[in-house]
């Protein structure tokens, strides 16, 4: 197996490289071995044409010097010459049997040649027999010959020799026609060999480039489908599907990616299980928490169709299986659920229905529910999406409230009884009819009055109290003239500022006219605050009470203050809570008075302050509506702590 | 209720000469300061501790009214009143009540009492009731009465459960003098007893406009609400 990418490819290369080589290889050797076949042959048949040529030449010449010897002079330069032209001649014999000899296959042109051969050889021996008989006659002078000689000679020869020579120069001439036809015939051959190689080497050179094409068309896809593989499966992950599994089907790189790849697609798989499960314990542990939710909870959708709703609503509702159901189906007839599936799918709820406590018969019991609507938006959709109606199961919380009004009822019921006995006694001890009391048992009786008036007040307070911090409080607020509230306010506290030498004035800013306030309740607040600063501010002190114009749009600013002891700092964010009283010394109040003050304020939907110095002096200040204004005869509507109450305009 | 003496006594002959008052209460003291406050002003004056030895005595001596407390042990005041109403139509009785409960004091009304006092009074406030409510027994029907009158009157009609006849008396009473707080609520207490309910709410805020501190409005109007609340 290739062990790795780079192998492979090194591999497809070479194995086209090696294509490429062995058809040049073979191109090249093919080539070669024609030319040397074609060169060795034609050389031979050149060598044997060219042969022949001299050999023709030689016989001409042996011819030419021959008769020149006959038919010129006889002299040592025709001796020489024919010598000469007799040893070319064999010579040029000699080198063409040599040739012919290596050519075995050419017997016939052996056995020409050799006849050629052998007739030229025997007239060089004639010739050279003829020459030399005159040669050595007369070793130099051709003169010597008798005519007779010469003339016989010269027949001789013409008639002897001559068709001899012609003979041989046909016979070589035959032969050199036929070798220059050959050679002819080799280089045809020679040129349509050649043709047949080209036409081959280019229909293989061809072949060899389809090999490689297809080659490396295979190599590609071997490389490239792997690859095209993990794409496809790596964008279906990446589209959700995570399921993927590549087979790896070799050992390389790729190879190892797509075991990779595996890995990663596993993790991812055990990661999204993982991640799911979490949703899903998540879902799990919210959705129990709804369940056992001690509220009621519903929730629809903005067309009222019932999604979700859990045990406890369906056990004030006594209904089943409602999801999916219009919750005006499911809820009909059942006041609580239907009225609120109403003004949610109205959009009709008002924050004060919160408050509202609604009867509810379960099971032949009466249960008290409080309700309320939390629209749910969703971060796509604008608009509310959903809605959750919530079911408060507020009995308990009602009994517990009925039951501290019952109480209250009752411990005021239990203190006004012996109160009552004991006003009764000491008023009828100080009638007349009953005879007269010294002094002293007359300041006794005082005691007993002025005490038990106390105490009543105490009661009463407390009854208050209670009424106010239920929320069970109305407000009966009117447009109240400031001045003459003021004016009839500070009367019956002249007479007990003057005998406690405290000077008691109004300032008022005269842009404070009308105030929308309950007189008596307003007059209650001034009371206490004004006893108060009567109780701890010695001879010689100011009490200065009045309205100031606040920060606040739409209310005026009321103040008592006062040259008083001052309250000390860590007590006094505990003056508003109940019983809350510095000292207890024969002085000291109820202790409830500051706490009604706050309860009345907050009823009128105001603020009370306070700031003190130790030493100093303290005020207190609050804010009440200012008459803003109204139709006149109608009703005005002021927010107050327990909702809404309907406001008179006082005649 | 305690009001000011009005005009409409000078004319009504006084004979409380030795009128004979019933006074029952568990309390024992306040059974011994109201006898002796209406002693002091020369009633005749016999006590009972409880419910049961009121009804005995009331069946065998002839009172002119009974005093009795609305909370008590076994039989109640309400129960008295029931009891009572079953052999005579026309006694005059007074409550006394320490936590007015406005279901309570329209029941009792209901069955025909003539006032009620509330814990903590003065022998003053004993003497004043008792003798407004003597006072008024012997008036007729009169076109000519006065406002104070007419409020007497329909306080009677009212004792006697003549509805129709007691609201004709409050709203002459109201005709002749709008101011008075104390008829707007008689009025809205009729009203409320024939069961026209807004009609009634309306006298009450009427009488609270006149007097914001009037008690008996302002706790009928608490209680209203505080119905309305669970509606």
């Amino acid at each position: 197996m290739f062990k790795s990418l780079q192998t492979k490819i090194l591999l497809g290369f070479t194995l086209v490289i090696l294509l490429m080589g062995v058809l040049g290889s073979w191109a090249v050797i093919t080539l070669s071995n024609i030319g040397k076949t074609n060169r060795e042959t034609f050389q031979h048949k050149l060598d044997i044409v060219q042969e022949l040529s001299s050999l023709d030449t030689a016989i001409e010449e042996l011819r030419s010097a021959s008769t020149h010897m006959l038919f010129s002079s006889v002299d040592q330069r025709g001796y020489a010459r024919l010598d000469d032209a007799a040893k070319t001649a064999a010579s040029s014999l000699e080198d063409l049997s040599q040739s012919v000899r290596s050519q075995p296959d050419q017997v016939e042109l052996y056995r020409k040649v050799y006849s050629i051969q052998h007739t030229a050889t025997f007239l060089i021996a004639e010739l050279r027999a003829q020459f030399a008989a005159s040669r050595s006659a007369d070793s130099l002078s051709p003169a010597r010959l008798s005519p007779d000689d010469l003339r016989v000679s010269q027949e001789i020869f013409t008639s002897e020799y001559d068709p001899i020579f012609d003979s041989l120069k046909a016979k070589v001439t035959v032969l050199e026609r036929a070798y220059i036809k050959d050679l002819t015939q080799i280089a045809a051959t020679g040129i349509e060999r050649a043709d047949t190689i080209r036409t081959e080497v280019f229909s293989f050179g061809i072949v060899v480039l389809l090999l490689c094409i297809a080659f490396s068309i295979r190599f590609a896809n071997i490389i490239v489908n792997p690859i095209t593989e993990l794409t496809e499966k790596t964008r279906r992950i990446s589209a959700g599907e995570l399921n993927q599994i590549v087979i790896p089907r070799t050992n390389d790189e790729i190879g190892r990616l797509s075991e990779q790849f595996n890995a990663m697609a596993e993790k991812l798989g055990e990661f999204e299980e993982l991640n799911l499960k979490k949703i899903l314990e998540e879902k799990a542990i919210s959705e129990s928490i709804v369940q056992s939710m001690d509220d009621g909870l519903v929730l629809i959708d903005r067309f009222g169709i019932v999604l979700s709703i859990n045990r406890r609503a369906q056990e004030f509702f006594a209904v089943t299986n409602v999801e999916g159901k219009n919750c005006l189906d499911v809820a009909r007839g059942i006041q609580a659920f239907e009225s609120l599936c109403v003004a949610a799918l109205r959009g009709s709820w008002r924050e004060k229905d919160r408050d509202v406590t609604l009867e509810h018969v379960l099971a032949r019991e009466v249960i008290y529910l409080r309700r309320d609507i939390i629209p749910i938006q969703s971060g796509e959709t604008p608009g509310t999406v959903a809605f959750l109606l919530i079911f408060r199961d507020v009995t308990q919380q009602f009994e517990l409230e009925k039951m501290r009004s019952d109480f209250v009822g009752m411990v005021s019921h239990e203190l006004r009884t012996p109160l009552t006995a004991i006003r009764m006694s000491v008023d009828l001890l100080a009638e007349p009819s009953l005879g007269a009391m010294t002094p002293i048992q007359g300041q006794f009786v005082q005691a007993i009055r002025e005490e038990s008036e106390r105490l009543l007040r105490i009661v009463n307070d407390l009854m208050d109290l209670a009424r106010l911090e239920t929320g069970k409080f109305e407000v009966r607020a009117v447009a109240l003239d400031v001045q003459n509230f003021f004016n009839h306010l500070l009367l019956p506290f002249q007479a007990t500022a003057r005998d406690a030498e405290v000077t008691l004035e109004v300032e008022s800013d005269a842009g404070i006219k009308q105030i929308l306030a309950d007189p008596d309740r307003l007059k209650q607040v001034f009371v206490n605050l004004i006893s108060n600063a009567l109780r701890y501010t010695s001879a010689g002190g100011r009490i200065t009470l009045g309205t100031r114009k606040g920060d606040l749009q739409g209310f005026a600013e009321f103040f008592v203050r006062d040259t008083g002891s001052g309250i000390p700092p860590d007590f006094l964010s505990k003056v508003f809570k109940r019983f809350s009283i510095i000292s207890t010394d024969v002085k000291s109040g109820t202790g409830l008075g500051l706490a009604i003050v706050r309860e009345i304020i907050q009823a009128h939907g105001g603020s009370i302050f306070v700031k003190s110095e130790v030493g100093v002096g303290t005020e207190f200040w609050f804010t009440l509506p200012l008459l803003a204004g109204s139709n006149g005869t109608g009703e005005i509507v002021i927010g107050t702590n327990s909702g809404k109450v309907s406001v008179n305009r006082a005649p | 209720m305690v009001e000011e003496p009005t005009a409409a006594f000078k004319s009504v002959p006084i004979t409380n000469s030795k009128r004979r008052i019933l006074v029952v209460d568990d309390e024992k003291n306040i059974r011994l300061t109201v006898q002796h406050s209406l002693l002091a002003a020369d009633y005749e004056v016999e006590t009972a501790s409880n419910g049961m030895e009121g009804l005995q005595k009331f069946r065998s001596g002839k009172f002119d009214l009974i005093l009795m407390d609305l909370r008590m042990p076994q039989v109640n005041g309400i129960e008295m009143l029931r009891q009572i109403r079953e052999f005579d139509q026309h006694a005059s009785a007074i409550v006394i009540t320490a936590y007015l409960t406005i279901d309570t004091l329209l029941e009792a009304f209901g069955l025909g009492v003539s006032d009620y006092i509330r814990k903590p009074f003065s022998p003053n406030d004993v003497r004043e009731t008792v003798k407004h409510v003597l006072m008024r027994e012997g008036m007729e029907d009169s076109t000519e009465a006065d406002a104070g009158q007419s409020l007497e009157l329909a306080r009677k009609h009212l004792a006697d459960r003549e509805m129709p006849q007691a609201i004709e008396s409050a709203r002459q009473a109201i005709a002749k003098d709008p101011n008075n707080p104390d008829a707007h609520a008689l009025l809205g207490m009729l009203l409320h007893l024939t069961e026209d309910f807004t009609a009634a709410e309306q006298a009450f805020r009427e009488a609270i406009l006149l007097d914001p501190q009037h008690q008996l409005s302002r706790d009928y109007l608490f209680w209203m609400q505080s119905r309305s609340r669970l509606q």
